[in-house]
């Protein structure tokens, strides 16, 4: 499977799960319930945790190809880092809603609040701070965070076995 | 002896009310401790021994008690 195919599909599975829920507006085309109910089943929910953690990298991994085209369009590189937060933000919250322990859950969310005040992570304003502390300044900071985004901790998934969809590293 | 192997002895933590290591228990005399990662991006677990990282998991073995487990 070629990359491009890995992305696209990957952003169809991402883009699935954060719209799946909206109302139907007035235009959309109706679908029988059968169909879908078998596209639902078509994206399968992951169960162990290593599976979430490969659903989330599969989300993430979209994010540096759609920074080029933000780029391509001339997005500023603040707006390319809170798209890219956006994307990260609604991943990270969709993988623990997956989770099927609530305890494990609301020990990140634990976790969370003591590292950053807050249960879902930290905010785009906290990354910004971050960065400036470690000296970064003007769009370099906005640049770290989209990098940041889209990174999936190679050397865990390294060390772990855990692959992009599809992939063979 | 390896993460496996760890994973598979029989353990009983307790709680130790902070977030990011919420776990400790004492196994053959050394001090266990559970710290919470970055999950999903990193590995949702990190197991300490005697204050070295020993190895991440993201699943909880089985054999492994938490006090809620009882």
């Amino acid at each position: 499977m070629t990359t491009a195919r890995r992305l696209m599909l990957a952003l169809c599975a991402f883009l699935f799960l954060a719209v799946g829920q909206m109302p139907v507006q007035a235009g959309d085309v109706a679908q029988p319930a059968a169909v879908v109910q078998a596209d639902a089943a078509a994206v399968q929910q992951p169960q162990s945790n290593a599976e979430i953690r490969q659903w989330y990298n599969d989300q993430v991994v979209v994010i540096s190809a759609l920074d080029a085209q933000w780029r391509a369009e001339g997005v500023s590189a603040e707006q390319r880092a809170r798209r890219a937060q956006d994307i990260r933000h609604a991943a990270r919250i969709k993988a623990r809603e997956f989770m099927q322990s609530k305890q494990e859950m609301a020990e990140l969310q634990a976790r969370d609040m003591e590292k950053y005040g807050n249960p879902d992570g930290p905010t785009f304003d906290q990354l910004v701070q971050r960065a400036r502390e470690g000296g970064l300044t003007d769009d370099s900071v906005y640049e770290s965070i989209v990098a940041s985004a889209g990174r999936t901790s190679a050397d865990y998934n390294a060390k772990y076995g855990v692959k992009p969809q599809g992939g063979t590293q | 002896m390896t993460l496996a192997q760890l994973c598979d002895r029989p353990v009983l933590w307790r709680r130790t009310g902070k977030g990011e290591f919420p776990y400790v228990a004492t196994v053959a005399g050394q001090d266990w401790l559970i710290r919470i990662n970055d999950f999903p991006v990193e590995p949702m677990y990190t197991l300490l021994i005697d204050g070295r990282e020993v190895g991440d998991f993201d699943d909880w073995p089985g054999g492994w008690q938490r006090p809620e487990d009882a």
